[in-house]
């Protein structure tokens, strides 16, 4: 099912929250919705579900306008980051409830339940009350709840943000599997910059109601949009300076770029810094291990810089080297904008 | 060292319990007296007289008791279904005026209902209200309301509509919302606010001396005459039947929403 | 903007419409108008008498004293007992069962209580007399339908230290488990956590459960009815004796000893609805 948000704007409280929000999410698409706490994600998600009205702007659902739609006709189904389990079924009633909405008969719905139940690794609960399982394995009864009616869209809010990172591994490739397995047009709601530029097929980054950028995982992390961008995906070290005739200009480091003539900025990622031992100029200051890589902290002309170091280095701190920017990694922001 | 601590405080609130049920225990016991005069401890005699005065059928006491049950019970479910909605408008929306509606929902409990019933009686003389039951249900609705609409506001806060939310999206409409959902969720507080505006009705006394203007008898009226001609046997009669009939209507209420629990479905509270 | 809670609010709305409307006619007749009797000039002459009848001034003293005796001790024991419930850890389970008993109770059978115990020839008086401690039943002081007030008073506590326990132990019982603990934690002993964090915490509640208690018993009309003095009389029972006067001519004077109660419960409601609203919860 194509989603496709146009134009969309929503206020809560006459307070505008989103603003002229444009999206498509293709056939079977996985997508990440990604941005800082309180831009207005899980408004955006209960705006296609069909919580909240749009004060403006259509949603449609595979071509179709589904503006008057109400929730429970749209097929969009949310996975909360609250899960909402219902605390007075148990957690088979739990997942076999979309069914019951349909008049699946019990006996049907409670098979089916179990059946999902074994796929997210919960074989044994149905059972069970809401209050004797882990955080972990309610998250997995709020999944397959979802996955049990049948959603032509699924929207994850932040559903692995309060598992610790093994739970959220195996989460993740459990969504990964349901998603390849059932093909549904899913959007997934993170906090979390590397779950979303590892996930999804595309993603969007908001800021303070607006969709900044929409993109592939590399063409966002390569290309950013904007410093906010850039700085939500891991920032690096930033480089003032001038383009003169089609050459930057900079204390550290000055390269060809073809652009008009102005103040520019210009991104080093700590991975496109290279140390140079018979150089001098700068030196090691801090030395962080990361796990399998390194990251060194290294100071001249009166600045500090990161620098990424993968696998084992001979370096230790106090040595003096020089720096090596890789200049076709550069990511340039024009100042004046 | 530590011991000797605690013993005070258990002891104080082992004397409270003891307060509040001592006067229970003595009523029931004065309620089958026969004669215990001054300055005897103990009862000299016992009978049944008290209790045949309210169920011997000429006192009328009896039917008293049934119509006043009744009365009261649809205050209380009355008062349920207009805290629920008032509770739910509250906490579920926004909107001009909701600071005015919650204030003038608590100012029953708090302006005297010796204020309200004088006035009212005046305006319900005028609208034909005075004197019939009504008007009487219509004021104990009024005295009531408070407390429900702060329950179902508690118990509506506490789930706020977010398993509403999800059960839209997994596709229930709103009446499998209403059956599935919301009525699940707020079966507690709808049992306790039932409890609690019956006896608030039940337990009225000026209010329904005034608006009922001696036309509607309810148990608590025919009860007071008791108490002022000091006949303490009597009066602790009434007062036995009094407190065990609230306690079976309670009862009644637990055992018609746990039917209603189980009707279709296990529904399992914590 | 959806008209949806409006709908949901037309009962409420109508009810309080009756609740406005009535307390308003009262008032209005208190400043003498009532047209069907042909008196249509509004005047302050009833109000004025009210404070220069020695009867009725005594009746607003009477109402005040009561009201402050009782509310204030109800308060203070019962925050007492619920601070010992909940430091004890018994502040759940059978006790609140116990608790909520005088809350289902109604007035008039506590009245019934009071007499059945504190009356000359009741329980304690005879415990007394067979102790030896007392000549006869005249040498008991009067407790009931005497100025003292501590019949009503009794009545009173009796009903309203579970009321404010009641409303109290939730939130100090949610308190101390949380921000006692913490309190504990850094050293604080239990009861200096109980006081310097909890007890303040736990203030509005308080102060609400006090205002609550204080409106009712200044304005309640069956405990001094039942176990009041003949003179003076409560403000409530003095406002209905002027009600019920076969001379209509004396409604004014119920509706403005009314008015003295509205007037006081009014500016409690303001308070109350001002710490509801700075404190939710
Ligand atoms: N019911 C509401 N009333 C008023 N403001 C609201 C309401 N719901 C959300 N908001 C505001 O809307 C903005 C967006 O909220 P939203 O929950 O969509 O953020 P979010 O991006 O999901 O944040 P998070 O990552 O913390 O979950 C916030 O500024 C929030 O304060
Ligand atoms: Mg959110």
């Amino acid at each position: 099912m194509v989603l496709k948000l146009v134009g969309i704007s929503v206020a809560i409280k006459g307070k505008s929250i989103l603003e002229e929000i444009n999206l498509e999410v293709k056939e079977g698409e996985f997508i990440s919705l990604l941005g800082p706490s309180g831009c207005g994600k899980s408004t955006l998600l209960k705006t296609i579900a069909g919580l909240l009205t749009q004060q403006s702007g259509d949603v449609l659902m595979g071509q179709k306008n589904v503006n008057d739609l109400p929730a429970n006709e749209r097929g969009a189904v949310i996975v909360f980051q609250d899960l909402r389990l219902f605390p007075n079924m148990t957690i088979a009633e739990n997942v076999a409830f979309p069914l019951k909405l349909k008049g699946v008969p019990k006996a049907e719905r409670l098979a089916k339940a179990k059946e999902l139940l074994e796929r997210v690794q919960l074989a044994g609960y149905e059972k069970r009350k809401t209050s004797e399982m882990s955080g972990g394995q309610l998250q997995r009864v709020a999944l397959a709840r979802a996955m049990a009616a049948n959603p032509r869209i699924l929207l994850l809010d932040e559903p692995f943000s309060s598992l610790d990172e093994s739970l959220r591994q195996d989460m993740r490739r459990l969504v990964l599997d349901l998603h390849k397995e059932f093909g549904m047009t899913t959007v997934l709601v993170t906090h979390d910059q590397e779950e979303a530029l590892m996930m999804s097929d595309k993603v969007a980054v908001m800021m303070e109601g607006r969709l900044i950028q929409y993109d592939t995982p590399q063409v966002i992390y390569d290309q950013p949009a904007s410093v906010a961008v850039a700085d939500f995906f891991g920032g690096g070290n930033y480089i003032s300076g001038k383009v003169q005739g089609n050459t930057f200009y900079s204390n550290q480091v000055s390269f060809p770029l073809d652009k008009p003539d102005g103040d520019y900025l210009a991104l080093f990622r700590p991975s496109t810094l290279g140390l140079v031992p018979k150089k001098r100029g700068y030196h090691i200051t801090e030395m962080n291990y990361l796990g399998g890589m390194w990251d060194l902290k290294v100071e001249g002309q009166g600045r500090v810089f990161s620098v990424r170091k993968v696998g084992e280095h001979p370096y230790k701190i106090g040595d003096e080297t020089g720096l090596e920017f890789d200049i076709s990694r550069a990511i340039i922001f024009n100042k004046s904008q | 060292m530590k011991k000797r601590k605690n013993i005070l405080p258990k002891l104080l609130i082992y004397a409270f319990i003891f307060t509040i049920l001592f006067p229970l225990a003595l009523t029931a016991v004065w309620a089958f007296v026969g004669r215990w005069p001054w300055p005897r401890l103990l009862p000299q005699s016992f009978s049944l007289r008290g209790i045949e005065e309210i169920f011997g059928g000429y006192s009328g006491a009896f039917q008293t008791l049934g119509s006043s049950i009744l009365l009261s019970a649809v205050v209380a479910i009355l008062a349920v279904i207009v805290g629920t909605m008032t509770a739910r408008a509250l906490v579920l929306y926004d909107f001009p005026g909701k600071s005015l509606i919650q204030f003038s929902t608590i100012l029953p409990i708090i302006i005297p209902s010796t204020v309200f019933a004088m006035g009212t009686h005046v305006l319900f003389i005028k609208v034909g209200l005075a004197d019939n039951v009504l008007g009487v249900i219509i004021v104990h609705l009024i005295c009531s309301l408070p407390y429900t609409v702060k329950i179902m506001t508690d118990v509506t806060a506490a789930f706020g509509g977010k398993l509403e939310e999800q059960a839209a999206v997994l596709g229930a409409d709103s009446r499998q919302i209403m059956k599935e959902v919301t009525l699940p969720a707020l079966m507690p507080g709808l049992v306790s606010s039932a409890c609690m505006a019956y006896i608030i009705s039940f337990g009225q006394y000026f209010v329904t001396l005034i608006i009922g203007g001696g036309n509607v008898k309810t148990f608590t009226l025919i009860m007071v005459p008791y108490l002022q001609s000091g006949d303490r046997i009597i009066a602790s009669a009434y007062s036995i039947v009094f407190i065990l009939s609230t306690l079976l209507v309670f009862i009644i209420f637990e055992l018609a929403v746990r039917r209603f629990k189980t009707d279709e479905n296990h529904y399992y509270f914590v | 903007m959806s008209k949806k809670p409006y709908l949901l609010l037309l009962p409420v709305i109508f009810l309080s419409l009756i609740f406005i409307v009535g307390i308003l006619y009262g008032l209005i007749q208190s400043f003498g108008i009532i047209p069907s009797l042909g008196m249509k000039v509004p005047t302050l002459k009833y109000y004025q008498e009210l404070f220069t009848r020695p009867e009725l001034l005594s009746s607003i003293g009477m109402s005040l004293y009561i009201a402050f005796v009782s509310s204030i001790l109800a308060t203070i024991l019962g925050v007492l007992i619920c601070s010992l419930l909940v430091l004890t850890g018994k502040g759940k389970g059978k006790v609140m069962h116990l608790v909520k008993i005088p809350i289902a109770i109604p007035h008039i059978v506590v009245a019934m209580f009071v007499m059945l115990i504190f009356a000359q020839s009741g329980l304690l008086a005879r415990v007394l007399f067979n102790l030896g401690l007392l000549e006869s039943p005249n040498a008991f002081p009067t407790l009931l339908y005497s100025q003292n007030g501590i019949g009503i008073i009794l009545a009173y506590l009796w009903k309203e230290i579970p009321f404010v326990i009641f409303f109290v132990i939730t939130i100090m019982a949610n308190i101390n488990t949380s921000l006692g603990e913490a309190a504990e934690n850094l050293g604080a002993s239990r009861w200096r956590a109980f006081i310097d964090i909890t007890l303040p915490l736990s203030m509005p509640s308080i102060k609400n459960a006090f205002l609550i208690i204080f409106a009712y018993n200044f304005g309640a009309y069956e405990l001094p009815y039942l176990l009041g003095a003949t003179a003076p009389r409560a403000i409530p029972v003095q406002a209905y004796i002027e009600y019920i006067h076969p001379d209509l001519l004396h409604r004014p004077y119920a509706m403005a000893l009314n008015g003295i109660m509205f007037l006081v419960s009014f500016i409690i409601v303001l308070i109350y609805h001002r710490t509801v609203q700075r404190n939710p919860n």
